[in-house]
């Protein structure tokens, strides 16, 4: 995806303007080498003045979108054996076992994968040039569109640049744009009233913004994308070594999600700081997030994932559902101390795994502490006694 | 500190009624019924209305001490009786063995404030007076300027409204320094010229019910709060007097105390019992923390300042995680060995790297620093 910009100066140089209708009539458009840049025919100096700069902030773009964060995939991949005997510990092994280790080398593969889908997706195609006044006169007229939506108390347009990606059967990765069919990122440059009277002087300000734009955006993205991969990974090889030799039961479902998001953030905070851990799963912001969601949360019924149907997978409420189970385990942990769980692991693997049930968990951890498991699963938090 | 506002808008949407005023020469002096410890208030006309509800008083009172009597794990009167515990507890989590009875008379003086205080809630948030009113009736009044607790009146658009925010404040020394002020009267809507069916009366039973729970529950969660904050704010007095004036160190009594208090009342009740105090703290440092600007620890500004609270609590936080709950009581009992004048920021963060071979900044969150180095 990076290659194929090579040689886009050049092309950006060559290319000439063509009118192209849009649904405001006086919207026109120019294509250079992939990149579209839309504008209002009254701004078309201001808009030729800007793609001639355009080159300079596509290979910034470029430079920030291979640029790894303080915890990039190379660096986890390098210190595998650091993470995984730090998560094999909680689940009471002397040492990470091979098959944790071939789980953590494909799911570093997928993940990687994933990463060229989203480093192609967070790369612009599109440039949307609008006069701020008549965007937000727009958008108070239509609502939001597929490039911007009001934001803030004076209806300041917001760009609709935020994503989030999938994995499919063939485990090819869809990214998509919140709300929107894009599946390519878009620069906006916003023409404020008070902008420099002067052309130059207006180009040069709105270059400046631009690059702010693209480093910021695409460094916090990257930065984002890292931390969600390295969290997952730990969490799937932990899901993975919990379903494999301790439980399989049909009633797993919400101590083998709670146990593996809580052991893959405290093998991060073993590894790394509390701080740093959080950025791959901060539990306090997801239980804000999904707060809304508390009374519906049922983890003794939460269904395994091969159970549920694509909608019940994708609703709020089965993601509510792990910040509540971790919550449980972070809570027994505060409770109890974080030695406490591959001790619990200790116990259930007393019995078969092709005999554990939740019963037995539930049993191992009346033997370890003299109290009800049930009584650590969520309960509306401002219920009366 | 400032206690949380119990919103009452519930009572508020009952009273809003539909017909048009007479003129406040007309409006008859209004008279009073008493049974079973209920006042009810009424004009002349509306005497059927105040009968039908008299009848019902006793399930009045039942239903309004229920909620009144609610009891929680660490009532005001729990809280007094489980003191010494509670003082064991906060001693040993502060590395302070020698400082317990202090703790307990901390425990113990927030016991008898928020017990007064409790009373004073309950008084204001559940009235044993009703005042049954119509529309008409009110408007005249409170158009003619005279004033009725609770209600405004609305000129422009002829209309009028209930509304009451009891508060509440407490000093460091667990005294009440802001009274709720009470509601006075439960309002209740009387239909212009129709008469109150058994079943109308009925349904307002049920409707005060969920009304009391509704406002229990608040009240709870009010005094729940206040607990929480009282407790911090006793273990941070005594933690002051353990630091040197050096206002550098202001920021580890100020974390240490919020997170002492958590574990306390985690291992008093449990994490989960313990989130329903800290509910509003929780919050508030989360919200705090969002703030992007960076902020120097050691450089403690006059004005509260939430983020230098959130930061402070969160650097305690994340030791616990890291090093385990033991080590924070470690560290603070290490720290308390120094000489009083040089219980610093400086030797507290040396005291870190020397215990835990690692920087104390590595535990710090974004944005934060020690010193403006």
């Amino acid at each position: 995806m990076i290659a194929r910009r090579a040689g886009l100066c050049a092309l950006l140089a060559m290319a000439a303007i063509s009118a192209a209708p849009t649904e405001a009539s006086e919207r026109v458009s120019l294509r250079r080498a992939g990149v579209t840049v839309v504008f209002d025919r009254r701004d078309e100096d201001f808009a030729l003045k800007f793609v001639e700069r355009l080159p300079p902030l596509l290979k910034a773009e470029k430079v920030a979108l291979a640029t790894p964060g303080d915890t990039s995939l190379a660096e986890f991949k390098k210190n595998r054996e650091v993470y995984l005997a730090a998560a094999a510990r909680y689940l009471g092994l002397k040492e990470p076992t091979r098959g944790m280790r071939q789980m953590f080398d494909s799911m570093t593969k997928s993940v990687t994968r994933q990463e060229d889908a989203l480093a192609s997706a967070l790369s612009i195609d599109t440039v949307q040039i609008w006069r701020e006044p008549e965007l937000i006169a727009r958008l108070r007229e239509h609502g939001e569109d597929e490039y911007f939506q009001p934001g803030g108390k004076d209806a300041s347009p917001m760009p609709k640049n935020g994503w989030n990606v999938s994995v499919n059967s063939r485990h090819s990765s869809i990214v998509k744009f919140s709300g929107t069919l894009r599946t390519r990122a878009f620069l906006p440059v916003i023409l404020k009233e008070d902008d420099p009277a002067d052309l130059a002087a207006r180009v040069d300000l709105h270059v400046q913004q631009a690059a702010d734009y693209l480093r910021t955006g695409i460094t916090a993205d990257v930065s984002t994308i890292h931390d969600l991969e390295v969290g997952m990974v730990l969490h799937e090889v932990v899901e993975w070594k919990i379903v494999s030799t301790f439980i399989s039961s049909a009633d797993r479902r919400w101590f083998c999600e709670g146990m593996a998001n809580f052991i893959a953030y405290r093998a991060l905070v073993d590894a790394t700081t509390p701080e740093r851990a959080r950025r791959h799963y901060d539990l306090a912001q997801q239980l804000v997030k999904w707060g809304s969601q508390e009374r519906q949360v049922d983890l003794a019924n939460w269904k395994a994932a091969e159970k549920m149907t694509g909608t019940e997978q994708e609703s709020d409420l089965n993601t509510a559902q792990y910040a509540y189970a971790t919550k449980v385990i972070a809570d027994i942990a505060e409770k109890h101390g974080v030695e406490l769980i591959p001790r619990w692991f200790g116990e259930i693997a007393q019995t078969p795994r092709d005999k554990v049930t939740m019963k037995t968990v539930a049993d191992a951890f009346v033997r370890l502490t003299g109290e009800n498991l049930a009584s650590y699963y969520p309960g509306p938090l401002f219920s009366l006694p | 500190m400032k206690g949380i506002w119990i919103p009452a808008r519930t009572i508020v949407g009952a009273m809003l009624l539909a017909t048009a005023a007479t003129s406040a020469a007309e409006l008859p002096p209004r008279e009073m019924m008493a049974k079973d410890g209920w006042t009810i208030e009424f004009s002349p006309v509306d005497r059927p209305t105040a009968e039908k509800l008299a009848a019902c008083a006793g399930e009045l009172e039942r239903a309004r001490s229920a909620a009144v009597g609610l009891n929680f794990e660490l009532s005001p009167a729990a809280l007094g009786t489980r003191s010494a515990e509670l003082a064991q507890r906060l001693s040993d989590l502060c590395a302070l063995p020698d400082r317990r009875a202090d703790f307990q008379a901390e425990v113990a003086r927030l016991a008898v404030g928020l017990g007064g205080l409790e009373g004073e809630i309950a008084a204001a948030v559940f009235p044993r007076s009703i005042a049954i009113w119509r529309k008409s009736e009110l408007i005249q009044r409170l158009g003619a300027g005279k004033k009725i607790a609770g209600f405004s009146y609305h000129g422009a658009g002829n209309d009028v409204s209930f509304d009451f925010n009891p508060h509440w404040t407490m000093d460091k020394n667990h005294a009440v320094t802001e009274h709720p002020e009470p509601i006075g009267v439960l309002p209740v809507k009387q239909p212009e010229d129709v008469v109150v069916t058994d079943a109308a009366i009925a349904t307002m039973m049920n409707d005060f019910q969920g009304l009391c729970g509704a406002l229990g529950g608040t009240m709870t969660l009010g005094l729940r709060v206040q607990t929480f904050g009282g407790i911090e704010t006793g273990v941070r007095k005594i933690l002051e007097t353990e630091s040197t004036a050096d206002p550098s160190a202001k920021w580890i009594s100020v974390g240490a105390a919020r997170w002492v208090a958590r574990q306390a009342l985690v291992q008093t009740t449990s994490p989960q019992v313990a989130d329903r105090y800290t509910v509003l703290a929780d919050r508030t440092l989360q919200a705090a923390m969002q703030k992007p600007d960076p902020i120097d620890l050691e450089a403690w500004p006059a004005a509260q300042e939430s983020h230098h609270y959130a930061a402070a609590n969160q650097i305690f936080r994340n030791i616990a995680e890291k090093h385990s709950l033991a080590a924070v009581t470690r560290l603070l009992a290490e720290f308390w060995k120094l000489p009083p004048a040089q219980r610093t920021s400086a030797e507290f963060r040396q005291l870190y790297r020397h215990l835990f071979q690692e920087s104390l900044e590595a535990e710090v969150p974004v944005g934060v620093r020690f010193g403006s180095g």
